[in-house]
């Protein structure tokens, strides 16, 4: 047994490691592959060869998607930082209030909370729309961040609340010991702690507002507030399906995301520092 | 013709308008910058007519049209009082869904694209704004003389106009005419020695012969499970009860009134168990095995099989002729043919001579409503008064001409040479309006669903005649009940 | 240390008064699900007991729409078996796949190797999942899909088929869809669960003679069992009511062999106008989600430090 285990020892299962990765991967990237082939073409060559790059490529769609696109990328990044912020601040202060805190009707209210997720959202959908027209926020951004941090919410205080109770509980313990608030616990220790898992709430969270159609669609009727997905399914027309300019915008549409997802991949690879278990 | 449209304008807004918007409406017209109170605001969602996001033609542009905008624009000239704001609506949602849900928060756009068979649903709601009155009042934008000067009923064609009627009333307008056909590879036809079928027998035997060659021919659309699998099923039936059947439900062979249906169901005149009904079942199970094996669950866009010589029949609607038209890659020749004849050849029910298919569709193009939202808005006189200027035959025909996709529903306006005939045959035959057994139509969605799986369980070998024709029969049951109840008819 | 574990005796309001900071941590949140969440699921829900459509007056029904469901609705009962099996390989994959995943990732040593593979298995998500469900048609496409293509390729004709159109295969093709069904987030919540366990305990325990798998079986994997509990909790949630597969696919079809509660609930909501009936499957699928959940989260211990 080698002091330094890492070096030789775990070159050869690396490659293992990294070739099943490779493969899974792959495989489940073909999809945005095919997008990717499909975005090149026009409609008559989508008809005729769905999947396979075809020639002539057809750079325009990309130029008519980004047309369009632009219209809305600001109106879909408002939105969904808006609401990845009260999502992330309102959840987590929740989570640590679930996880950590004990109170009476602690476990009730969470389950309440955690019911929510269980009504069926073609129950919901109507009762909403009235609800925020009543509100007179039709219209408005504050028609899709309001019910989206209300929603959001819900998932991150369960994923974060889970999270935190996996955290070891001295960390919390020996805080108080030292005389710190309940304040000071959630801002000192469980968030810096709980950096990754933010980071997973919050890609999940803009995942599920940015493609959102159903819901702008509903409540945003001026084009000038809509959102990238909606906005590029407006341009439809009647009896076609323009595939190739829908898969480009929608392609131009997720590069905001991938450049989120680089970023934040660093917070993903840290894992607890090896002091942190003795604060 | 001005000024009796403004007089009009005027006498309407005075009736439904409160006193203060009624002066406004006198007031004299803005300068470009007027103020807002002065100004009647409608909003309108145009569905097809849609401008596209580019008018340069492409292939991915194959039908670019923005002329519900130049329309507009002369409208502000005739009425510079209302303003006319118009949205975009996102497709891929459900548009009725969306519908729903706008009329119950109220805020649908006062102007909107809904089917007749939907208005029906929504009869007791009062979401749909009755235009009975208006359409028995002249058009004030039409000369006299003219067809719609007496009455804007008289520019509609009378017969598909008829079925929109319901309770006695127009709940929307109807502005196109849509047929189906059978699209054919011709080329392919020739070189197996094959001509276009004219009987059902005729037919099977194409498919037959393409079938001996590995193909299965009678590709094309398919419905959702509450409409038909095919339109051709309904014109064999409609062949099917001719002879029997319809004159016993239908005794004036007008338009069959779903009070008609409704009470030939309940006074066992059409009844599935029947012989004729039998017939219709077995008859239309015997194409069965020349359709694609994935006729049940195909994408809705049956064109790219029939484009990649995959499939030598394609039937479909009058929308397909500029998709073919426009696709450059099409290399081979295709023709139409209108649904074959069922003769004695196939069935001992038709009658002599055969009596042709119905056409199916007819007043299902273009159909637009006006919310009842408009009378709470005030600006009920506006969106009607809009709706008579885009029925004057040269603008309707600006903006349908430029898309193509369908056959006018109002009176001189011309018609496109490829579409003389279906034309001649919906607005001068009963077509569909005829046709009592097209479940989704003349029945409801509720009694269709269950009809429709029905059928595709017989179809599938999944249920036995006798099975299916029970099913069947309880949604007959089940829905004359309801709808009689409902109408408080007495058959 | 009474402040901690309060115990029993203490008094309702004074172990309530000492909880105030946890109430207070919760009002913001909670005052936003009460408008934006609590009512409209609350009018969802509760017109279960009316026959109604929206638009016109509810007739009070009180079980009757549970009674027919039950009683009458042979579709919902069909519904009802096509989305446990559904729900059950959904709950089954992501669990499977996932933790292989991210074992994989979180034993990989080299730090780029990581950094990599992990941005690569997040990156499908990017799409939205109605883009999925069109590719996954056109691959089970009867002709031209490539599944068939790569059949007759391999010189297995005689399996291919109209995956989706056959009433035997549709509900497998399906269930079956997204392979490898590598899901990006899944995996991002295990790691994250991985990466809590410090690093010394490993170590050492490897250092004690513990191979991977033994690490694995004793030690990482009692501690993510809270992160798997919740992943069994969260696609339960989403398998019974998932519909927009069935919906994009099949439409339910061929002859309902797809047909899921969530589609029927939709279909009579805004096909046929009854969002009372409508209603009532989705208190009966809300309650079936309830019981499930409970099970989960109080019956299947969780391992911690």
């Amino acid at each position: 047994m080698t002091a330094h285990p890492s070096t030789r020892r775990f070159r050869a299962p690396d490659i293992w490691r990294a070739l099943a990765l490779a493969i899974l991967c792959g495989l489940s990237l073909l999809p945005l592959v095919m997008a990717f082939f499909i975005s090149f073409k026009t409609i008559p060559q989508f008809a005729r060869v769905p999947f396979l790059p075809t020639l002539p490529l057809h750079w325009r769609n990309y130029v008519s998607a980004w047309e369009i696109v632009r219209m809305f990328l600001f109106n879909s990044v408002f939105a969904s930082g808006l609401t990845v912020i009260g999502v992330l601040a309102l959840g987590s202060l929740a989570a640590y209030s679930f996880a950590i805190l004990r109170y009476p009707g602690r476990e009730f209210l969470f389950y309440l909370v955690l019911a929510l997720m269980m009504v069926p959202a073609t129950l919901t959908l109507i009762p909403s729309f009235v609800l925020v027209k009543n509100l007179s926020l039709l219209n408005t951004r504050w028609s899709l961040i309001l019910p989206w941090v209300a929603s959001g919410q819900v998932f991150a205080i369960f994923i974060l609340r889970t999270y935190l109770q996996s955290l070891p509980k001295e960390l919390f313990d020996a805080a108080r010991i030292d005389g710190a608030s309940e304040w000071q616990g959630y801002y000192k220790i469980a968030l810096p702690m709980s950096k990754s898992m933010l980071g997973v709430t919050a890609i999940l969270n803009i995942l599920g507002t940015w493609n959102n159609l159903i819901w702008p669609a509903l409540t945003i009727s001026q084009l000038e507030r809509q959102t990238l997905t909606p906005g590029l399914w407006s341009y439809q027309v009647e009896n076609f399906t323009r595939y190739g300019f829908l898969m480009a915008g929608l392609l131009i549409g997720s590069v905001p995301l991938v450049i989120l997802f680089l970023f934040t991949s660093r917070w993903f690879v840290e894992g607890l520092t090896s002091g942190a278990i003795k604060v | 013709m001005n000024v009796s449209r403004r007089a009009f304008l005027q006498l309407a807004g005075m009736a439904s308008l409160s006193g203060t918007l009624a002066a406004c409406a006198l007031a004299p017209a803005p300068g470009g910058d007027g103020d807002a109170a002065e100004v009647a605001e409608l909003t309108a969602y145009w569905g097809g007519w849609t401008p596209t996001q580019s008018q340069e033609r492409g292939e991915d542009n194959p039908i670019p049209h923005d002329n519900i905008l130049q329309v507009l624009e002369a409208y502000q000239d005739v009425a510079p009082n209302t303003a006319v704001e118009w949205i975009r609506v996102p497709q891929g949602m459900g548009f009725r869904e969306w519908t729903v849900a706008q009329q119950n928060a109220g805020t649908i756009p006062h102007i909107t694209p809904q089917a007749h068979w939907h208005v029906k649903d929504d009869l007791d709601k009062s979401w749909w704004q009755e235009l009975t009155p208006f359409m028995e009042a002249p058009n004030p934008h039409i000369p006299s003389g003219e067809a719609g000067s007496a009455r804007w009923v008289d520019q509609f064609f009378p017969i598909p106009t008829r079925e929109t009627l319901m309770r006695d009333g127009y709940h929307n307008l109807v502005f196109g005419l849509i047929t189906t056909f059978f699209y054919y590879n011709v080329d392919w036809f020739e070189e197996l020695g094959l001509s276009s079928p004219s009987t059902y027998a005729e037919f099977l035997d194409v498919c037959q012969a393409f079938l001996d060659e590995g193909v299965r021919a009678y590709g094309g659309w398919t419905g959702s499970i509450s409409d038909t699998d095919h339109w051709y099923r309904l014109q064999l039936g409609g062949m099917v009860f001719a002879r029997d059947i319809e004159p016993l439900v239908n005794p004036d062979r007008d338009n069959a009134s779903y009070e008609e249906v409704a009470c030939a169901i309940e006074n066992q005149i059409y009844v599935p168990d029947s012989d004729q009904y039998r017939e219709w079942l077995r008859l239309w199970k015997m194409n069965v095995s020349y359709r694609p094996q994935d006729w049940t669950t195909r994408a809705t866009d049956s064109h790219a099989k029939f484009l990649t010589k995959k499939e030598p029949i394609m039937e479909n609607g009058t929308w397909s002729f500029p998709r073919l038209l426009t696709d450059p890659l099409v290399d081979f020749e295709w023709d139409t043919f209108f649904a074959p004849l069922l003769t004695s050849d196939s069935s001992s029910f038709v009658t002599d001579p055969p009596t042709p298919a119905w056409p199916i569709g007819g007043p299902v193009g273009d159909q637009m409503a006006i919310a009842t939202r408009a009378e709470k808005d005030g600006v009920l006189a506006q969106a009607v008064d809009l709706m008579q200027f885009i029925s004057v035959p040269d603008n309707l025909y600006s903006i349908q001409s430029e898309i193509g996709t369908t056959m006018p529903n109002v009176k001189n306006v011309p018609v496109d040479p490829r579409f003389q005939e279906p034309f001649d045959l919906l607005t001068t035959q009963i077509g569909e309006t005829q046709m009592f057994i097209y479940e989704e139509v003349k029945l409801d969605a509720e009694a269709a669903e269950p009809i429709g799986q029905a059928w595709r369980a017989y179809l599938l070998d999944h249920l036995s005649q006798d099975d299916a024709v029970a099913a069947i029969t309880e949604s007959f049951d089940a829905y004359a009940e309801r709808f009689i109840e409902r109408e408080g008819l007495t058959c | 240390m009474t402040s901690l574990h309060p115990s029993r005796r203490t008094a309702l309001s004074q172990r309530i008064w000492q909880g105030r900071m946890g109430y207070l941590m919760l009002a913001p949140t909670m005052i936003m699900l009460a408008v934006f969440m609590y009512y409209p699921a609350f009018l969802g829900l509760y017109r279960s007991l009316f026959d109604w459509a929206p638009g016109l007056d509810a007739d009070w029904v009180g079980a009757g729409n549970f009674v027919k469901l039950f009683t009458k609705d042979k579709v919902f009962q069909q519904s009802m078996g096509n989305m446990l099996q559904l729900s059950l390989w959904y709950v089954l994959s992501t669990i499977f796949v996932s933790l292989f995943v991210a074992i994989l990732l979180h034993r990989m040593i080299s730090y780029r190797l990581k950094f990599f593979f992990r941005f690569l298995t997040i990156l499908p998500v990017v799409i939205p999942g109605i883009v999925l469900l069109m590719l996954w048609k056109f691959i089970y496409d009867a002709t031209v899909g490539p599944l068939n293509m790569l059949l007759i390729a391999t010189g297995l004709e005689q399996w291919t088929r109209a995956w989706l159109a056959d009433p035997n295969t549709a509900l497998y093709a399906v269930m079956l869809r997204n392979f490898p069904w590598v899901d990006g987030v899944a995996i991002l919540i295990l790691l994250a669960g991985l990466q809590v366990i410090p690093s010394e305990v490993i170590e050492s325990a490897r250092i004690d003679g513990a191979n991977n798998w033994r690490i694995l079986w004793s030690m990482e994997f009692p501690l993510i069992t809270g992160q798997i509990k919740l992943l069994v909790v969260l696609t339960i949630m989403w398998g019974v009511q998932e519909f927009t597969a069935v919906f994009a696919m099949t439409q339910g079809g061929p002859i309902n062999k797809t047909m899921v509660p969530g589609m029927w609930m939709f279909w009579n909501a805004f096909s046929i106008n009854k969002m009372g009936y409508a209603s009532a499957i989705g208190v009966v699928l809300f309650l079936l989600t309830l019981v499930l959940t409970l099970i989960n989260m109080k019956y299947i211990s969780t391992q911690e430090f």
